[in-house]
């Protein structure tokens, strides 16, 4: 259960997150009309916002601390920001600017910060195995870290996921499997993708606990994924938490969403978990209303700042195309 | 006589966060799929015609019929399957409620069901004097003696045929009606809880400090839950319901949750007459019904929770059967073809 100060505090980072998409949703769109064109104005490129799938972020990371490793996906901006990724050299990657956590290479969907020992990608499930090597590195070093991989439904049906279940159980690593459960693989509903109606099923095939988060309620993430990361950080080994989320938007920003009607859609933004999540706290007197509009003002203020900083930032020099990069 | 009995399944039970928190099990798809396909059976060898089903989305009921296509054979006509009328399928505990309110309009004889302790007070809240044959596929089962699925459907199938001759086996039980303000709120048919704090969280009920009373219709030290903490108090279950109060005062071992045994401070207990009325609030606090937090009190209001005597009845499926075997139901002369549930003398009867 948590204390009034984690419930604010839960709440602050959602909505830090969805402050933070909605100001990156509008600066994506400069430069993009009338004919819509992903390469040009400040941000190019695709672009997977995260509004609605806050709770999950912001409730597991509560639990984290820099040193453990975190990998998402390729809707990674809240997850980051609630593991306490600088948001700013955040902004800056994703206007690809050399000031970038990755010199303004990676782009909004390759974000790499040994700071918070945090990564992700744009390859579906990639991040489930780095996160059982992340594991498995921390228990050869003797550490009582923890790696969390945040994946999307549709990841539990690549092999990847199973691959990184079956090690992380035969070598009883400290990894906690968070799925973000919205539903929507692109544009593929779960029910016409996955066998099974619940991807925590998938756990026991595994041998490892595998539990269940309904409603994108923050206070049930936190309670389950606090009892999940003390276990792996005393040794108690892998488990797998699903937690039933909304994505507000669609899968990229520029989708007109032709596969869900506007009824759907007009039904997640009706539950809206940060706005359930304020009149449960005004409710029960740990945040007033006008708090609340205190915590998005100041949102606003980081946002635009970082914002700021990364508009103003230089790009890479062109010279420096080839440096820093692999491929 | 065509004979029908109602089906519940929910297909959400047993995944919540206690697989963290305790060694809760997992039931997961293909488990829940096999007990209903068990029940089916069951069912068959009872001489049960069709059976009126619950449509939920991950569509158990259905897989349950295509996992006999091609299995062994077994006595009897597997029953016809027809989903009671829905807009959809039960996406939640209301969806359940519905379903069991047009049971019970529907006139049927007995439910199965299958789930835990919450599914059942879903159906209960739907189909107040339901009679069930519960079967445990939930965290907690203090309602659902563990029984084969196999004779849980003989049980009852052979109850839905003839209930006048097996309802010596059927037992009504009491239930906890809640009222918050004055105003008819809920029911619970093992146990409403007092939990500090004001959050429904992960709404499965673990933490043991949390506890701050409780009362508990079903008493016995051998089921996981508040009924076995209760059980440890009251192991004869003398006592119709009690009330429990956490505090220092006794320490009491009680398996808490599976695996999960935990030592609890007792204050006080007592036993609960039907009608009294247990008052709680006044404080930020959450009320669980049946293990799961689900209403959390505003500040100033009162919650009254009172124990009533007749509520549902439950088939005990094992006594049923036991009696049947002594009575001959299940034996019969070679020479009268495949067995479908009825014996000559049934038929007999029947065309009489």
């Amino acid at each position: 259960m948590p204390t009034d100060d984690v419930l604010r505090e839960l709440h602050r980072q959602m909505v830090r997150a969805r402050v933070f998409e909605e100001t990156i949703q509008k600066a994506y769109f400069e430069g993009k009309t009338p004919a819509f064109d992903i390469a040009a104005g400040p941000i190019p490129g695709e672009m997977h916002l995260a509004a609605g799938q806050e709770p999950v972020a912001a409730g597991v990371c509560a639990h984290l601390r820099p040193s453990d490793a975190v990998t998402a996906t390729h809707r990674p901006h809240h997850v980051a920001l609630a593991h306490g990724m600088d948001m700013r050299r955040l902004a800056a990657e994703i206007f690809g600017k050399e000031t970038g956590l990755g010199r303004g290479k990676g782009g909004h969907m390759h974000l790499f910060d040994p700071e918070t020992n945090f990564g992700c990608s744009g390859i579906i499930a990639e991040g489930m195995p780095t996160a059982v090597g992340a594991a498995l590195a921390f228990t050869k070093q003797g550490r009582d870290d923890v790696a969390v991989s945040f994946f999307g439904e549709g990841a539990a049906n690549q092999g990847a996921f199973h691959e990184s279940l079956n090690l992380a159980a035969l070598w009883h690593l400290p990894v906690v499997f968070v799925c973000e459960d919205n539903t929507w693989a692109i544009s593929v509903p779960k029910d016409k993708a996955t066998a099974i109606p619940n991807n925590a099923d998938r756990s026991a095939a595994y041998g490892i606990p595998g539990a269940l988060v309904t409603d994108n309620d923050v206070v049930g993430v936190y309670e389950a994924a606090g009892e999940a990361i003390g276990r792996a950080r005393q040794g108690g080994g892998p488990s797998l938490i699903e937690v039933e989320t909304d994505r507000l938007l669609g899968h990229f920003e520029g989708d007109p969403q032709v596969y869900r009607s506007a009824e759907v859609i007009e039904g997640l933004q009706a539950r809206d978990a940060i706005r359930r999540f304020e009149k449960r706290l005004a409710d029960n007197e740990v945040l007033t209303g006008e708090a609340a509009a205190e915590v998005r003002t100041a949102a606003q203020a980081e946002v635009d700042e970082a914002i700021e900083f990364a508009r103003s930032s230089p790009y890479p020099d062109a010279a420096d195309a080839l440096d820093h990069v692999f491929a | 006589m065509r004979v029908t009995v109602g089906l519940v399944v929910n297909p959400a039970a047993a995944r919540d966060v206690r697989r963290l928190t305790s060694l809760a099990r997992t039931v997961d798809l293909h488990e829940r799929v096999n007990i209903v396909a068990r029940v089916l059976r069951g069912l068959a060898a009872a001489g049960v015609d069709e059976v009126r089903f619950m449509p939920e989305p991950c569509q158990v009921v259905e897989r349950a019929w295509t996992s006999l296509t091609g299995n062994v054979p077994s006595a009897g006509r597997t029953p016809s399957l027809r989903p009671i009328p829905s807009p959809g399928p039960a996406v939640d505990s209301q969806g359940t409620v519905t379903a069991a309110a047009w049971l019970a309009e529907a006139g049927m004889p007995c439910v199965v069901t299958v789930g835990g302790d919450g599914t059942n007070r879903a159906v209960a809240l739907g189909w107040p004097d339901v009679v069930f044959a519960p079967l445990p596929a939930g965290t907690n089962n203090a309602f659902a003696p563990p029984v084969d699925p196999t004779v849980v459907g003989l049980a009852a199938g052979l109850f839905a045929r003839d209930d006048a001759r097996h309802g010596a086996h059927a037992q009504v039980v009491p239930y906890l009606a809640v009222d918050v303000d004055g105003i008819p709120h809920t029911r619970a048919l093992v146990d409403v809880a007092v939990v500090d704090g004001a959050w429904a969280g992960a709404h499965a009920l673990w933490e043991p400090g949390l506890l701050v009373e409780a009362v508990v219709t079903r008493t016995d030290p051998t089921v996981t839950g508040l009924a076995g903490v209760a059980g440890m108090l009251d192991p004869g279950g003398g006592c119709r319901a009690i009330r429990l109060r956490f505090g220092p005062g006794t320490d009491v071992l009680a398996p808490l949750g599976p695996g999960h045994l935990a030592v609890l401070p007792v204050s006080r207990w007592e036993a609960i007459a039907a009608g009294e009325e247990v008052v709680v609030g006044g404080g930020r606090m959450t009320l669980a019904f049946d293990g799961e937090r689900e209403t959390v009190l505003q500040p100033g209001q009162r919650a009254s929770i009172r124990l009533v005597d007749e509520g549902p009845t439950v088939i005990d499926a094992a006594a049923l059967v036991r009696q049947a075997a002594s009575d001959g139901l299940f034996r019969q002369q070679p020479g009268h073809g495949p067995w479908h549930g009825r014996r000559p003398s049934d038929d007999d009867e029947s065309e009489a």
